[in-house]
This record gives C-alpha cells, structure tokens and sequence, in this order.
C-alpha cells in the first residue's frame, strides 16, 4: 500500500493524458484508497478534492459500490461522509475472530447506560441523569464520553445553578450506524410509554426537574 | 380598522355534510384560500409586532415538528433551550429544528440562501444527506416554477416526504417557503406545520390532498389569531413606551416586538440582569409583556 505522510499539493486530479475509461479508473481506485486508509468516515469535500472537478462522484461511489458487490465489506453513507464497513453478515465470524473492537471502544456497561440515555432523553444534566438511573453519575462517566467525542455539552438547564445539559454528537450517530437520532430503537414505543420527555420521566420519579411553578 | 377574520374561513369542527357529498375537497380549498388571503393582510400590514409573530409561529411549528420527529420536547423546553444556550452553542436536537425554522421564518426568499442544503443537514444531526439536497432542489425547483401556490406547496410537502420520508419536519420547513413564494409574499410564514393535527402524515393516503388544505387552513387561523392577540399587547407596549425611564428601556421594547422571548440576562442595550427584571416587572404589571416560563428564576419575558 502506497502511504502519502505529506499531502501533496500538486495532485493531478484532471488526468488529461489518460483515456476517459483509464481515468474514471484512477479516480475510482483513488476514492476506495483513501477511504481504505482513513480510520474516520471521509466526507464528500475530501473525496471530490482527489478527483477532477469533472467528475461526478455520485457515480463514481456507485460504480465502486457495484464493484464491491461480492465482496464481505462495503463502502456505506455515515454521519460526517463515507466509510469502509465489513457487511453485517460477517459479524459472527467477525466477533468469533474476536479481532475487531466492539464500537464502544473502552466503554462500561453503566457508561453506555448513561449514554443511552443522554440519547433518548438529551438535553439533560448530570443530576437529572443520576434520578433516571437511579444512581449519582461521576464527573469521570461524562468525562468519558466525552473523551470519547459521544457527547458535548447543550444549552444550559434552568435548574439552579444552572447546570450544562449534555448532547449527543454527530460522531455517536456515526459510531452507532446511525442516520439521524430518528433511528433509536423503539422511539414510538418509549414515547406511548410517556418515558421519551425528561420531564414526565422525572416527575414520575420524583425528583426535582428545573423549577417549575406551582 | 382591524379587519375581522370571517367564520367561513375557520377550519370546520366536524367534516361538514359537503364533505360527505364529495365536495370536501372544494369546500377546503375555498376555505383555506379565503383564511391565506387573511394572512396576507397581516403581513401587509407591517405592524411593529411581526417580528415576535414570525418568531412565536416558528416556534410552534419548531414544536409541532419535533413531535412529529418522535421527540418529546414541547414548545417551552424548546424555548429554554434557545436561550439558555450560548450562542456558539448547540441547543439539541429540538433546538436545531428551531433553528431551521427561524432561519425561514420572516426571510425574503430563504430558498435561495445556497446555504440551505448545509444548513439543513447541520440543524438535522445528520451524517451528508444526499436525500436532503435533493428535497432542497425540488423545493427550489417548485418554487420557481409554473404551478400555482398551493399545488407547489403540497407538491413539496409530497415530494420531499417520497424523498425522505424519515423528515417530515424538512418537506413541511420547505413547503411554507415554497408558498411564500409562489403567493409574492415578502417573507415566509410557517402555516403548515402549526396547522398539524396529531395525526401522522400519510401521502399515500386518499384524503392526502383534503389534509394538507385542512392543515394550511387551520394553520393560517392560527397565525391570525396569533397576530391579533400579540397586536393588542403590542399595542400596550407601544403606549406606555414613553413612561419607562430606565436606560436603553426602547432597545428593549423594539427586540420585544421582534422576538418571541428575552431573557433578562441577556438584553439589548447594555441593559443589566437587575434593571432587566425591574423593567420587565413593570411591563408584567402594565399588562403589555407576560412571563413565558412559570417559574421563579430563569425567567423570560415575551408579548
């Protein structure tokens, strides 16, 4: 494999000496290296920044994909651009392998807890988490997750004090296979259940929830 | 003269019995066609106030569209978010949908901004979003074209949810855009979406076309009544204008008139948190402004 440490700024992107099918070539080939070489999903602005501003890169992402089509890993739309994914059939004997990191990284169960939680019910505080979950969350649990670029923080809570609420990132989305916070599972279900809006969940559980008024 | 919105022109209760006959659809279109004109003499009239009317109406459609979105946050936590963030902040999911809706609505021409398709995918949470460009386009493309206004409206609303169906908040964002545009409105007011009933949307459905009228129309009531009733506080504010001492105490009222809500912490003016509070108190008690939140701290002022 070929590696570039310094980006070259004198890529030809054009290709003019090259037959059209030789370069629609070069320009696919481009796109599935870099994609193979980068360890974070690569947005639509870098990959056309590879190939000439001619070329259309929707077809050329189909044509890859096309060309990718017997084999166990593909290229697929994430948050932030595309990525290179080995296909979910190949989880079992992924996981059996026991090669690949689960995509929580170095996660524990109560922080996924925790950020499952920021997800379904953000934005929320760190007090308001604790009352959810029934027990206090550290500094450290959100430190974390946010070391690990899943959450951020929102607006501000009206509580006293007036605590940080925390947010899920794009990069959750990605990281969890996501389109958009849509997707969570079991949305309908959550909201009929009245456990989707912090406040009724908080009421319900009596626990303070900013100030309300009497 | 305030011109009376006429009873005609209000969403019926029940399907009346035209509807039974099959005329439903004629009757919504004569109905929802008299209650847009309304609308269009409330933006005509240029009052002080449209600004806070524009601002309050993206709220309830921001509100409207998270729920429809799946989420749970209501118009006031909608509201806390937007102000109790900074403003290089992301206010949440609920807060970004917001967003999207003040950058429609009271613009001249927000389908044009070429940072729209941007703007979009960013106020989503989402990864790229070709779907999303895509609606974006054909919003613009109906917005310029030949159809008349509410067949490009719900031709938007149409399209964009064949196109991406897991947004309706974006098809609806657009299609009161594209009938601003198609009617020559100065700028966009967000009807449709605060004229939602619960119900969910079903373009395939056969009373699809009868929906989107009854929701345009209910929509457009809605607006008028807003428009009214901020007008008459406005009204108030403007009258006792010259009785406030304070300093800076017009910058305050002017950005009263234009938007939804004022946190006190965060006044226009240099005006500082305590003379804030003094001069909304007054305000509260003259009757011109109310609290928007209920609750002791934290508090924010709007018309």
């Amino acid at each position: 494999m070929v590696r570039k440490t310094a980006r070259a700024p004198a890529l030809d992107t054009e290709l003019a000496g090259l037959s059209p099918e030789a370069r629609w070539q070069e320009w696919r080939q481009r796109i599935e290296a870099v994609l193979f070489a980068a360890r974070t999903p690569v947005s639509r602005a870098v990959l056309a920044s590879v190939v000439g501003p001619g070329a259309n890169l929707d077809l050329l992402l189909e044509d890859l994909a096309e060309a990718l089509r017997d084999r166990p890993y593909q290229i697929v739309a994430v948050a932030g651009g595309w990525q290179f994914r080995t296909r979910p059939r190949m989880a079992p004997a992924i996981h059996h392998a026991g090669v690949a990191a689960a995509p929580q990284g170095g996660l524990g169960r109560d922080d996924l807890a925790v950020l499952l939680t920021i997800a379904y019910l953000q934005p929320i505080t760190r007090a308001e988490l604790g009352s959810v979950l029934g027990t206090a969350i550290s500094r450290e649990t959100i430190g974390r997750l946010r070391a690990e670029g899943l959450v951020m923080p929102g607006p501000r809570s009206p509580a006293p004090g007036a605590p940080y609420t925390f947010i899920t990132t794009v990069d959750f989305l990605a990281r969890w296979g996501l389109d958009s916070l849509q997707e969570l599972p079991d949305l309908e279900k959550l909201r009929d259940a009245g456990l989707l809006s912090r406040q009724d969940v908080l009421a319900r559980l009596g626990a303070p929830c900013g100030a309300k008024a009497p | 003269m305030t011109p009376i919105f006429p009873g005609w022109a209000r969403p019926a209760e029940s399907p009346s019995e035209a509807g039974k006959q099959g005329d439903e659809l004629l009757e919504l279109a004569h109905r929802t066609g008299g209650a847009l004109a309304f609308v269009g003499l409330a933006l005509e009239a240029r009052s002080a106030h449209s600004g806070c009317w524009l601002d309050r109406l993206a709220l309830w459609a921001a509100a409207a569209t998270v729920a429809l979105g799946g989420r749970a946050e209501g118009e006031a936590e909608i509201r806390d978010a937007w102000h109790l963030a900074r403003p290089d902040q992301d206010a949440g999911p609920a807060g970004r949908i917001f967003a999207l809706w003040r950058g429609i609505a009271g613009r001249s021409a927000p389908l044009a901004d070429p940072e729209l398709p941007a703007a979009v995918i960013r106020g989503f949470g989402r990864r790229s979003g070709e779907a999303l460009t895509e609606t974006v386009a054909l919003a613009r493309t109906l917005a310029g074209g030949p159809l008349p206004p509410l067949a490009a409206a719900t031709g938007t609303v149409t399209g964009g949810l064949r196109l991406c169906p897991e947004l309706p908040v974006l098809s609806l964002l657009l299609a009161d855009a594209v009938l601003a545009c198609r009617l020559g409105w100065p700028v966009t007011v967000p009807l449709l979406a605060v004229g939602l009933d619960r119900r969910p949307l079903r373009p395939e459905a056969p009373d699809w076309p009868a929906a989107c009228l009854a929701a345009l129309g209910r929509g457009c009531a809605v607006a008028w009544d807003l428009h009214t009733g901020i007008g008459r506080r406005a009204g108030l504010l403007q009258a006792v204008r010259g009785r406030l001492r304070a300093k800076a105490s017009g910058i305050v009222v002017d950005a009263l008139l234009a938007s939804d809500a004022l946190s006190p912490a965060r006044l226009p003016g240099g005006m500082s948190d305590r003379a804030g509070r003094r001069l909304f108190d007054r305000l509260v008690a003259f009757g011109a402004v109310q609290e928007l939140t209920g609750r002791p701290a934290f508090r924010l002022y709007g018309l």
